[in-house]
């Protein structure tokens, strides 16, 4: 991603507020993690690599893919929103479906043949542990399982990027472990986008760090790195020397 | 499939189709009180049942496009491969597919009662389809842009009044702009073939604007391409939409706005000749035209040679101003008639009508000289129908016996009588011959 900027509003007088300025890292198959303070301009990163903000400035490039606003696309863009998983950071959801139809309708979004829908709608939902409530209404849903259910729609394709926007919130203990478990079970190869607020997500993930606050890149690369920057003490240090201010904590289980 | 089924399965559709069903049967089995007793005028009445039906399904499909939207599932849904398009169409079409399917149905209720009562105006009738898709198109664009739980029902309730208080205008042009045709039509009235063309391209018009709203909804939020692309796609997309509604709007204005207009010449009608008779009706009598070529065979076939008795035969109204050789009118019946009760009409028709040259006398009535015979004519040329039928019944008691003997005097003597009391019936100077 080279020199993102965007900004919102700035429409019929309305105030311009800046969300990204400039932004420019790389993304590395396996895990990369967002981090950084509410209003950091992860969101916005998502959305823009999710195809579902325009980029006002700057270029990504992803695989055979390059899109941008001052550069013609290159490749095929609906090849890569095929390959594309995401999950929303709210909503998206579609309370009178239930799981498994809920599911396989976003396969069918992404492409997938019919034929091979249900099968994987299935072998979604079986591995974010809604196996069993292939039947169940969205809206029967406690909150915890249907991010669930977001996490399941986001992998059903066996995505490459697969982009998940604060895919642990509103998950116990217990679930973000299986989600890390999810993630583990992905091909290697895979590029993982991932915002949290969490620390241990980060730590437990092993992930490579992009730490972002005030719409600008303040630290890329693994994890390890990071906590060394803190002095080696793990990664709250450098992430308050980075950003000014204490990550959230995790709420006690 | 299973998508769309599983979509079907859990939309509103179920919840629309039973109320609609019963509405459209409703409508389909109002009383023709108000329409001319004919399947053309049905027709009419058939195109006009999606006032009921399509606000309905502009209602159905605004609901089913805004709750995505408002559970936020759209940021979903832009992220994927499928055309914006492409999805809207699968809503879009169990939608019309509800409102076709009623539509049909309905229609083939009417045609049932009808069926009997001439030749329906299919290309009127193949409107309604297309009004359906039209409503159903802005239906869900209206949705996709105002995802509001009040969306629905205000597009299905304002869509009502909109299409009854369109087609009801004043000015003829403006009335079928919704592409709905109450007004219409009957017998001798049908739409004009450019009306109902002009009508066909407003309402693709209409769907063109409500893809490229659909399309636009996704282009406003997520366009990639930077702006040059989009703006000469839309553009294009928006000047095709003006022409198909200009073209259209050209089309109705046509003839200053006149869009009934009476049936082409008779030159133009549905014909058929036998034995010397030519038999000419309606375009929407055209399958009785083997019914009354057939009864006018048994009519005239046995009268031919006497003065008056027309060679050419029009059904009612049709008859043209210069015509070769003799013509008449006769009465086709629109419901169900046999050949023996058409024949009897038709021979009923040469004589009893009142010349001009009558007199008239105070309290309505006319008088000439041929009418002291009139009653032994008519049951004498009903006799050549009906040999079997007492003809001497049918009139009055002290012209029994000259009827009597009129038809037992030989056949050449007979018509040569019927011949001079036939132009007695038109020629005020020539006396009533005596019967034989």
């Amino acid at each position: 991603m080279r020199a993102l900027s965007h900004s919102f509003g700035g429409r019929c007088g309305t105030r311009r507020v800046p969300a990204l300025s400039g932004a420019s890292f790389s993304l590395h198959s396996g895990i990369n993690a967002l981090l950084g303070p509410n209003g950091a301009g992860k969101t916005t990163l998502l959305r823009l690599l999710a195809t579902t903000l325009r980029v006002q400035h700057g270029q990504i490039e992803i695989g055979d893919v390059r899109f941008g606003a001052e550069s013609a696309t290159k490749g095929s863009l609906g090849q890569y929103r095929r390959r594309l998983g995401y999950l929303p950071q709210r909503g998206g959801y579609l309370g009178h479906l239930t799981c498994e139809e809920y599911v396989a309708y976003v396969a069918w979004l992404r492409g997938m043949p019919g034929k091979v829908v249900p099968e994987a709608a299935s072998t979604a939902l079986a591995k974010v542990g809604l196996g069993d409530h292939r039947r169940t209404k969205l809206t029967a849903l406690s909150g915890g399982m249907l991010r669930r259910a977001g996490i399941a729609q986001a992998i059903v394709n066996q995505p490459d990027p697969l982009i998940l926007d604060e895919p642990t919130a509103g998950l116990d203990p217990e679930q973000r472990q299986g989600f890390y478990e999810v993630l583990a079970s992905l091909d290697p190869s895979t590029i993982v986008v991932l915002s949290t607020h969490l620390l241990e997500d980060v730590e437990a993930l092993q992930a490579r760090v992009v730490v972002l606050a005030g719409g600008t890149i303040r630290f890329e690369g693994p994890s390890t790195e990071l906590a060394q920057l803190g002095g080696g003490t793990g990664l709250r240090p450098a992430y308050i020397k980075l950003v000014g201010s204490p990550p959230s904590q995790l709420p006690s289980a | 499939m299973r998508a769309v089924a599983a979509w079907t399965r859990r939309s509103a559709v179920v919840w629309v189709a039973v109320p609609l069903v019963a509405l459209a049967a409703a409508a389909a089995l109002a009383s023709p009180t108000s329409w001319d007793f004919s399947f053309a005028a049905a027709s009419g009445h058939i195109e006009s049942l999606c006032v009921v039906i399509a606000p309905a399904i502009a209602g159905l499909v605004a609901w089913e496009a805004s709750r995505g939207r408002r559970s936020g599932f759209f940021e979903v849904e832009a992220s994927t491969a499928r055309p914006a398009l492409l999805v809207g169409a699968r809503v879009i079409g169990v939608g019309a597919a509800l409102g076709i399917v009623v539509y049909v149905a309905a229609a083939a209720l009417v045609a049932f009662r009808f069926s009997p009562y001439g030749s329906p105006l299919l290309a009127l009738i193949a409107l309604g389809p297309l009004v359906i898709v039209a409503w159903a198109v802005l239906g869900y664009a209206v949705g996709v842009w105002a995802p509001h739980p009040a969306t629905a029902p205000i597009v299905a309730v304002s869509s009502y009044p909109f299409l009854v208080v369109d087609s009801s205008h004043s000015l003829a042009w403006t009335s079928l702009l919704a592409g709905v045709d109450q007004g219409c039509c009957g017998l001798n009235v049908a739409p004009r073939a450019g009306a109902l063309a002009g009508q066909a391209l407003v309402l693709t018009g209409l769907i063109a604007f409500g893809l490229l709203l659909i399309a636009g909804r996704r282009w406003q939020r997520y366009a990639w391409r930077p702006g040059g692309g989009l703006t000469l796609r839309s553009v294009g997309a928006v000047g095709l939409v003006a022409a198909l509604i200009a073209g259209g709007i050209g089309e109705l204005r046509a003839d200053n706005g006149t869009l009934l207009v009476a049936s082409p010449p008779p030159s133009h009608y549905p014909c058929a000749q036998a034995e010397g008779l030519t038999v000419c009706v309606w375009p929407a009598e055209r399958r009785q035209l083997g019914l009354a070529t057939r009864a006018a065979l048994v009519a005239f076939a046995p009268l031919q040679g006497l003065p008056d008795v027309p060679s050419r035969l029009y059904a009612q109204g049709l008859l043209p101003r210069h015509s070769p050789g003799r013509t008449g009118t006769f009465s086709l019946p629109l419901g169900p008639t046999s050949v023996q009760s058409l024949a009897v009409s038709m021979v009923g028709g040469l004589a009893g009508a009142v010349p001009a040259c009558a007199k008239r006398l105070p309290g309505g009535g006319a008088s000439w000289p041929g009418d002291q015979v009139l009653a032994e004519l008519q049951a004498w040329l009903l006799h050549q129908v009906e040999p079997d039928t007492t003809v001497e019944a049918l009139v009055p008691p002290p012209a029994q016996p000259g009827l009597s003997s009129l038809l037992r005097a030989p056949e050449a003597r007979q018509r040569a009588w019927v011949a001079e009391a036939l132009r007695a019936q038109h020629d005020c100077s020539l006396p009533a011959p005596p019967v034989p």
